[in-house]
């Protein structure tokens, strides 16, 4: 009896553990220098939200960063953020990918 | 009696010098002729709840309500003229009703009009906030958008639109048919009749279109026609950007007055400038802070009947307004 729970829990930590994993996000976290008008940062915006694979973009104006997050199993080429980047004529000053489940 | 002369060809010279400095001083560095403007009230704190914003950028007023463009919380929120919050419209989405960031709005014959970045289009709604048309779509042909960043009516309902990444100004019948644009599409320029990223347009009482011409630092004026009129910001209106009295820093948002005036909310220098429609100086008021009458980088302004200057301060995320001192 104790052992036939044991394996329903032990499966059930294996599909959650899967489950989670086909979740994943990963996120990139982009510095981008001199970001401070709305025009040109929602035009950031806008390009990095056609990037495929993309499913939200959020801009922080203030701190000159911005979140991008992939779809859930996907991960997406910097060169290709940053190319999305210096197309809506900024720089990059720093990009760093965290990978994770959170949104 | 050739040292003497030598010494009144000298003289001549440094006078002319001087006389040429003078004009050069006047005409790039004007005196306001003005007493300028006062703060009367602020509304609007940082945050999503009604009555506060997340990075407005655009204002209009319609009889005694006060619209604004919340960009950053996608709606309009309309406030009374003491900036007591009414009612709300539009949540982030592409559908009818469904605004993605609302820059600079536009009130013409009881409707508003919203120049919508994310959507490339111009949304209409009755000042109640049921949506009733649509015009434009993504692109770069006529009659199409990338990042509409202001708009203005002209009596007829036809509409010039101020299309930023494609460097244009577009004159667009009631329904969308393309008229008349003005820029190189998709190519930024410096000469007369170029755009450097416009972002928002306004109606002199004759009908000519006032072009807030962004990132070329200067106002840009054509005529209904589509003809060149005139050109102010700096020396010469060639990208020259600076703090001086009638130089800016990053033109975001203009608008006319009731005298006809137009007045550039100059971005970059905190600012509010005051010309006359001739583009003559007349008045300055702001600087940079968080305090009463200062400004986080202001992104538009606009006038009621009484001349009362509105002015979205984008970055403290609040409405400022202001009153002739007389």
């Amino acid at each position: 009896m104790f052992r036939g729970v044991m394996k329903v829990m032990v499966l059930m930590a294996v599909v959650s553990l899967i489950a989670g994993s086909a979740m994943a996000q990963t996120k990139y976290v982009i510095g981008v220098d001199g970001m401070s008008c709305p025009f040109c940062a929602y035009g950031l915006e806008k390009k990095l939200k056609k990037v495929k694979d993309v499913v939200s973009v959020t801009i922080d104006l203030n701190e000159g960063k911005v979140v991008v997050v992939a779809k859930a199993g996907t991960t997406i080429k910097q060169e290709v953020l940053r190319k999305a980047v210096k197309e809506a004529g900024f720089t990059v000053s720093s990009l760093e990918e965290v990978a994770g489940n959170d949104q | 009696m050739k040292m003497r002369n030598r010494h009144r060809y000298l003289i001549g010279t440094v006078i002319l010098l001087v006389a040429v400095v003078w004009v050069v001083f006047q005409a790039w560095f004007p005196v306001s002729q003005e007493r300028g403007y006062q703060f009367v009230n602020v509304w609007g704190s940082p945050g999503g709840a009604p009555g506060q914003f997340h990075e407005p950028i655009g204002l209009a007023i319609a009889g005694d309500h006060v619209l604004v463009s919340d960009a950053g919380n996608n709606r309009i929120q309309v406030f009374d003229r003491n900036g007591r919050f009414l009612h709300q419209f539009g949540r982030e989405g592409s559908g009818p009703g469904e605004v993605a960031r609302p820059m600079h709005i536009y009130v013409h014959n009881e409707k508003l009009y919203v120049a919508e970045y994310l959507n490339d289009r111009i949304q209409m709604f009755t000042l109640d906030g049921e949506p009733v048309g649509v015009v434009g779509s993504p692109g770069s042909g006529p009659g199409q958008f990338d990042a509409p960043g202001g708009v203005a009516v002209a009596l007829d309902g036809s509409l010039y639109v101020a299309d930023f990444y494609n460097h244009r100004v577009q004159f667009l019948s009631p329904s969308g048919e393309l008229i008349w644009q003005i820029g190189t599409t998709g190519k930024k320029g410096l000469w007369t009749g170029l755009f450097n990223y416009p972002t928002d347009v306004a109606l002199l009482p004759n009908g000519d279109v006032v072009v807030a011409d962004a990132y070329n630092d200067r106002i840009q004026v054509f005529s209904s026609k589509g003809t060149f009129v005139r050109k102010w910001g700096g020396p010469l209106a060639t990208n020259i950007p600076g703090s001086a009295n009638g130089w800016f820093k990053t033109a975001t948002g203009v608008a006319v007055g009731p005298e006809g005036n137009v007045f550039v909310a100059d971005f970059y220098n905190h600012r509010i400038q005051k010309f006359t429609p001739e583009g003559e100086f007349l008045a300055a008021f702001g600087s940079q802070g968080e305090g009463p009458g200062q400004f986080e980088r202001p992104t538009d302004v606009a006038l009621d009947d009484e001349g009362n200057v509105f002015v979205v301060d984008f970055g403290n995320n609040r409405v400022q307004v202001f009153e002739p001192i007389r």
